[in-house]
């Protein structure tokens, strides 16, 4: 228990030097839930999963050295134990879910997850998978703080609920991400003519209700 | 001795009105062949936007269009001075900005010169179709114009109001253009591609292997590449700056090696079993085109056709080259006006009529090309890295997806055909 406070701490320490306290918060929970438990912190690996987080201010070397340092230095030299404010972040973020939960797609959101939906299936399977395997790399770049999580799993799960929480501009720009991977897919050619056929379709089968996915397009 | 007084009062004004003749001739004709290079640009057009996909249509002609206009004001103003301006050092023209003239002349050589300095700019615009931002492109045209060109130029071509450049000292020979316009526009669209990088999906993120965008309108490419052939004419024949005998050789080396070239690379394809393809046959006649360009007045029909020949060779060869080290130039503007211009320089010195297969020559030739990359390449490297970080180069994936055609201009190239409407509030 003591060994992970003080890793805990250390990581506090380290991180507030180059991110703000959001993104600090946010690194150490992916710490306290995929990492905490383990007899030492597996540095690299940790590293490696937040190098989003932290790759515009800071190079992984200059993380690790510190870290490693900071590791082996007294419990006064340490900052205090950001445990309180991690509860609070974990809590505003269930109370959110809540929220979250009850929020139901509008209309054009409901559209562009038909359009979407209807798009997916006229891909072969394998190339299918490779599309999501592309969509969901893709997504990384782009979408940070829960936001990956939300529409990859909207991806797996096929369920217009997860579109909810997302504006336009955020649908728009996770639209042209599966336009992206499918352009690395399947090609540019095939892409476009995907892209085409499938919104051809689906106005020709929606009618004047089609024109809700324009926004996203 | 009245006779011959009255013999010479006849004769002074025969010769006045012999040399007005001359100048007024030479006016004509290259203000003629000004027009050709001018008409060129439609080729550019037609061929690039041919080879674009429709969505991109308009963009790829908006930007050939804007070549031209812009071109011509930046190279009025400062590109003129620096290239043909008094040029003591050899290095630089250092008169002329902003130019104006008592004499008639240097009106007509300005223009003429004017299209070759849009003709350069041009190049860049095919290479670099389909995800450059509309801005960040022009700015570099007028870069291109303004200063890359007419700098390098000056070390060939200067010296219009004295002086000589430095490579013209050395023995550099360039007629027309190979290296000073063609090969210098395509180092420029070199840095640009590498700055800008490839197309979504051009090449597979797992083989690495490229992947065929075919042109919207192929038509439209073949028209192109007539009209560009037509418009050489006065390219390489205009260069004489003068209406004399020596045009009908120019003008038909010009039209062998053009022959030649789509000869060359239709060998090629044929003997390594692809597909004889529209796009690369027309790009083997442009590179014929690009490599005569240098020697077009030193060199006989028969070496014409050589040159021709293996510049389409090397047009074919470049192309492949160019894909495997993922390098996306959407019309092949690189291997035409890079690579074959490379070829024709030093082709113009190996077949010097005067003194052929001169090594000297060669080596001096090797040099001016040499020179000319390490001029442009790695300038036109800055500039389009520095806009890329300023004020963009590369369009966005939205924008691609949609269409420069529609994010940069808010029109269509074939609205009728339009079936992914888009939301315009959004798009502003």
């Amino acid at each position: 228990m003591e060994d992970r406070i003080r890793q805990r701490r250390a990581l506090f320490t380290v991180l507030q030097q180059w991110l703000d306290e959001a993104t600090v918060l946010e690194a150490l929970q992916i710490f306290e839930e995929q990492f905490q438990g383990r007899p030492t912190i597996a540095v690299h690996d940790y590293l490696t999963q937040i190098a989003p987080l932290y790759k515009d201010r800071v190079d992984a070397k200059t993380l690790r050295r510190e870290l490693m340092q900071m590791l082996v230095r007294t419990s006064q030299q340490l900052a205090p134990d950001p445990l309180p404010q991690l509860e609070q972040l974990r809590a505003s973020q269930q109370a959110e879910q809540r929220i979250e939960f009850n929020l139901q797609p509008s209309a054009e959101q409901l559209a562009l997850h038909q359009l979407i939906s209807a798009m997916m299936q006229k891909v072969p399977l394998t190339q299918r998978k490779q599309l999501h395997t592309h969509i969901a790399r893709q997504l990384k770049t782009r979408f940070r703080n829960g936001s990956y999580d939300q529409l990859a799993q909207y991806m797996l799960a096929d369920n217009p609920i997860y579109l909810a929480r997302f504006d336009d501009r955020s649908l728009r720009d996770f639209f042209s991400l599966i336009y992206v991977a499918a352009c690395e897919v399947l090609g540019p050619v095939a892409a476009d003519q995907w892209l085409g056929a499938g919104i051809a379709a689906f106005r020709a089968s929606q009618g004047a209700a089609a024109q809700a996915i324009n926004r996203y397009l | 001795m009245s006779r011959l007084i009255v013999s010479l009062a006849l004769l002074v004004p025969a010769n006045v009105f012999a040399d007005t003749d001359a100048v007024a001739l030479n006016t004509v004709w290259v203000l003629i062949a000004a027009a050709l290079v001018f008409f060129m640009q439609t080729g550019f057009a037609l061929l690039e936007s041919g080879m674009a996909r429709s969505k991109n249509s308009v963009n790829v002609i908006m930007k050939n269009y804007m070549d031209v206009c812009l071109g011509s004001l930046v190279f009025w103003a400062v590109g003129f001075g620096l290239m043909f301006g008094l040029n003591e050092s050899g290095f630089l023209g250092m008169s002329h900005l902003f130019p104006d003239f008592d004499e008639e002349w240097p009106f007509t050589f300005l223009l003429f010169q004017t299209m070759f300095a849009a003709t350069a700019a041009t190049i860049a615009s095919g290479a670099m179709a389909e995800r450059t931002r509309y801005m960040g492109y022009l700015v570099g045209a007028m870069l291109i114009t303004g200063l890359i060109y007419p700098v390098f130029g000056s070390w060939v071509w200067g010296g219009f109001f004295g002086g000589k450049g430095w490579l013209a000292e050395l023995g550099f020979i360039d007629f027309a253009g190979s290296t000073v316009v063609h090969s210098v526009g395509a180092w420029c669209a070199l840095a640009g591609i590498m700055v800008v990088g490839p197309r979504l999906g051009r090449f597979d993120p797992v083989t690495g292997k490229g992947r065929l965008i075919p042109g919207h309108n192929l038509n439209n490419v073949a028209l192109g590449g007539f009209i560009l052939w037509l418009g050489w004419f006065g390219f390489n024949a205009g260069s004489t700056l003068q209406g004399d005998t020596s045009l009908g050789k120019i003008a038909l080396n010009t039209h062998l090696a053009a022959s030649a070239g789509a000869a060359g690379i239709f060998l090629c394809q044929a003997l390594l079993g692809r597909p004889v393809l529209l796009t690369l046959t027309i790009n083997g006649s442009l590179g014929g085109l690009v490599a005569i360009t240098a020697g077009c007045a030193t060199m006989s029909m028969g070496h014409a056709i050589v040159t021709g020949l293996i510049a389409g060779v090397i047009v074919m060869l470049g192309t492949l080259m160019l894909e495997m080290l993922q390098l996306d130039d959407a019309v092949g503007a690189i291997p035409v006006h890079g690579f074959a211009g490379v070829w024709g320089t030093l082709a113009a010195g190996w077949f010097l009529q005067s003194d052929p297969y001169n090594l000297h020559n060669l080596w001096v030739q090797a040099v001016g090309c040499v020179v000319a990359f390490l001029w442009a390449y790695p300038l036109a490297l800055l500039v389009y890295w520095v806009l890329e970080k300023t004020i963009g180069l590369r369009a966005s994936n939205l924008q691609q997806q949609r269409g420069l055609d529609f994010t940069e201009h808010h029109e269509l190239g074939y609205p009728e055909f339009d079936h992914v409407r888009l939301h315009k509030p959004l798009a502003q």
